[in-house]
């Protein structure tokens, strides 16, 4: 970077935060935020399957049963 | 070598070619098409031309003599035509896979098998429609999306440069977490009807289809969904869209098979294609907006991290490096310090070689991987050797993975012991945190798990390749900690290279962490 893109960037920057305020900054941290939001719904997603498909079967406390729930559905998650 | 004609220059670099920089390009070795690209995505330019260089994956295929043509298709002349050296080599060039099926570069880069104009796939169109018979039956609107569906509209056909086949369903319900739930619930079902599944993210699955010669194709099948007048729909869109377009669905002829389409098929493929989509084109690439990437990949994407990366080492790897290659310094460790009766769960077990050892001086052994290419060879020499030890899929990236597999564990008897070398560090927080809650499953009552890592610059030389990250060992240990874990033994070891020396290595050894940690009964 040569020293006046240097500057002239610096002028950008100074200019941006005096007619924005810091509204940039806001939008970068609020699309963070919704990033962050988004990201839940597969952790939700993976939690409410397991305790869907496991936790009816292994509270009826059959161990033949819980182990063929358990193998039965390690087996078809595929890779 | 005959006389060249065009303005064009072919050479181990690559393509010297004038075209039009929007234009469409067509590369032919012996009058077969092997690569389409548009110059203004893979050239540079440099004056009148564009400099184009091969596609990474086809340059270990360029040895040795063969004609090469370009031609811009509305040109007469080609760009450039005649026979070239490459590579060094005296032979035919030949782009072939290893069942001598001809490949060719895909717009994403990759090599592959393409359906060609002749044979049809009929196991693929058999998936095809046993499988939206299923989902359809399942509750959701299934449909052929993407090329397959372009090709049923167009042609009545698949098109002849596509390589897979994809298929797509809507879901009534509208909240992403619903969507993949479903999903999951679709993957049992297909699972369970016998096929073959991989995900590729919470919204979308490959299913592995094995043709008669035993070639493997994919058949993708995408998670769609309407939410306020948008449709998502795996792994490329988030447009404006109507119910009406899709629902109810239609029907369509596809190579003499009657399937179900959306009902407007030509909404959908305006949206995917852009408004020239009936105009052929193999060099056509996805562009999507940053906040489709950003919106899709948030909501469904994050276990897949590095994957392909990994998949492909291990394709590579099975040409070039046996697998039956001794036991790590860190198996031999753990031998040592292990009693024979102790069980050991080995994850990250990449070609399967640790595993392999351990089960062949006794120890019931389990091991995984997320990429079963690596370990296959050993697998199938395992069982006809009826070694004690097993191989699954395991996707630390995965909660339910971990979960199910954690309670899986938990229930082995007698003493146990894991084994961990260069995982925690070819992972990132969620799979090192996944790992230590599956070691406190398996380990509950009692047992140590054993793990090499990296540890240094990240940019040294000895790590090029590798796809390892060095980690900071007291990190590791707090994050262990925080589950469970304490570390017992910790020391800078002598050890293997992981993957091949880099050039230039003198030596084939190197240096990793060694962390053995322990959890308590």
């Amino acid at each position: 970077m040569t020293e006046t893109e240097h500057v002239r960037g610096r002028v950008r920057r100074v200019t941006r935060r005096i007619l924005l305020g810091d509204l940039a900054e806001r939008i970068d941290r609020l699309e963070a935020e919704v990033d962050e939001c988004r990201r839940l719904h597969l952790r939700l997603a993976e939690l409410t399957d397991v305790v869907q498909e496991l936790l009816v079967p292994l509270s009826a406390q059959d161990p033949d049963r819980v182990k063929a729930v358990l193998d039965r559905y390690s087996d078809e998650l595929g890779s | 070598m005959t006389a060249e004609s065009g303005p064009g220059r072919v050479d181990d670099v690559g393509l010297r070619v004038e075209a039009p920089a929007e234009g469409l390009v067509d590369v032919f070795l012996d009058e077969r098409r092997i690569w389409s690209f548009r110059p203004r995505d893979v050239a540079a330019r440099d004056g009148d031309l564009w400099v184009v260089p091969w596609p990474t994956d086809l340059v270990p295929f360029l040895v040795g003599e063969g004609r090469v043509t370009v031609r811009v298709p509305d040109d007469e002349a080609p760009a450039f035509d005649g026979v070239v050296r490459l590579g060094g080599g005296s032979g035919p060039i030949s782009v072939v896979d290893s069942y001598g099926r001809p490949m060719v570069v895909e717009s994403s880069g990759r090599l592959a098998v393409i359906f060609g104009s002749d044979a049809v796939p009929d196991r693929v169109l058999d998936t095809v429609e046993d499988v939206l018979g299923r989902l359809n039956a399942a509750g959701v609107s299934a449909f052929p999306a993407y090329g397959t569906l372009l090709g049923a509209v167009r042609d009545g056909a698949l098109i002849g440069h596509d390589s897979d086949a994809d298929l797509a369903y809507i879901s009534e319900f509208s909240a992403p977490v619903d969507v993949m739930r479903e999903s999951f619930r679709l993957q049992r079902l297909l699972e369970r009807a016998g096929y073959r599944t991989m995900r590729y993210s919470g919204g979308a699955i490959k299913i592995e289809v094995v043709e008669e010669d035993g070639f493997v194709r994919g058949v993708d099948v995408f998670s769609g969904f309407l939410l306020d007048g948008h449709l998502g729909l795996m792994g490329e869109l988030f447009v404006p869209f109507e119910r009406e377009w899709l629902l109810p669905l239609g029907t369509m002829d596809l190579a003499g098979r009657t399937l179900s389409v959306p009902a407007e098929p030509e909404r959908l493929l305006e949206a995917t294609y852009g408004p020239s989509w009936r105009v052929p084109d193999p060099a056509f690439r996805y562009e999507k907006p940053e906040a489709t990437d950003r919106r899709l990949s948030n909501w469904f994407r994050g276990t897949r991290v590095k994957r392909p990366e990994w998949d492909r080492r291990y394709s590579m790897a099975r040409f070039t490096r046996p697998a039956h290659m001794g036991p790590h310094a860190l198996a031999q460790h753990l031998a040592e310090r292990e009693g024979a009766d102790t069980t050991v769960v080995e994850v990250g077990c990449g070609r399967g070689q640790d595993a392999y050892w351990l089960a062949g001086r006794g120890h019931r052994t389990y091991a995984f991987d997320f990429a079963s290419a690596g370990y296959a060879a050993l697998d199938a020499a395992a069982t006809a050797e009826g070694r004690p030890v097993s191989y699954h899929t395991l996707n630390l990236l995965d909660l339910r993975h971990t979960l199910a597999w954690g309670a899986r564990l938990s229930r082995l008897t007698g003493p146990r012991a894991m084994l961990a070398r260069h995982v925690l560090d070819a992972t990132n927080i969620r799979g090192r945190r996944h790992l230590f809650r599956l070691a406190r499953m398996t380990l509950g009552g009692g047992g140590r798990l054993y793990a090499d890592i990296v540890t240094g610059d990240p940019h040294a030389p000895s790590l090029a390749g590798t796809l390892l990250y060095p980690l900071d060992p007291e990190l590791v240990a707090e994050e262990a900690a925080e589950l469970g874990g304490r570390v017992v033994e910790a020391e800078q070891v002598t050890t293997e290279h992981t993957g091949q020396p880099p050039v230039g290595a003198s030596s084939l050894e190197t240096t990793a962490y060694r962390m053995v940690m322990e959890w308590g009964a």
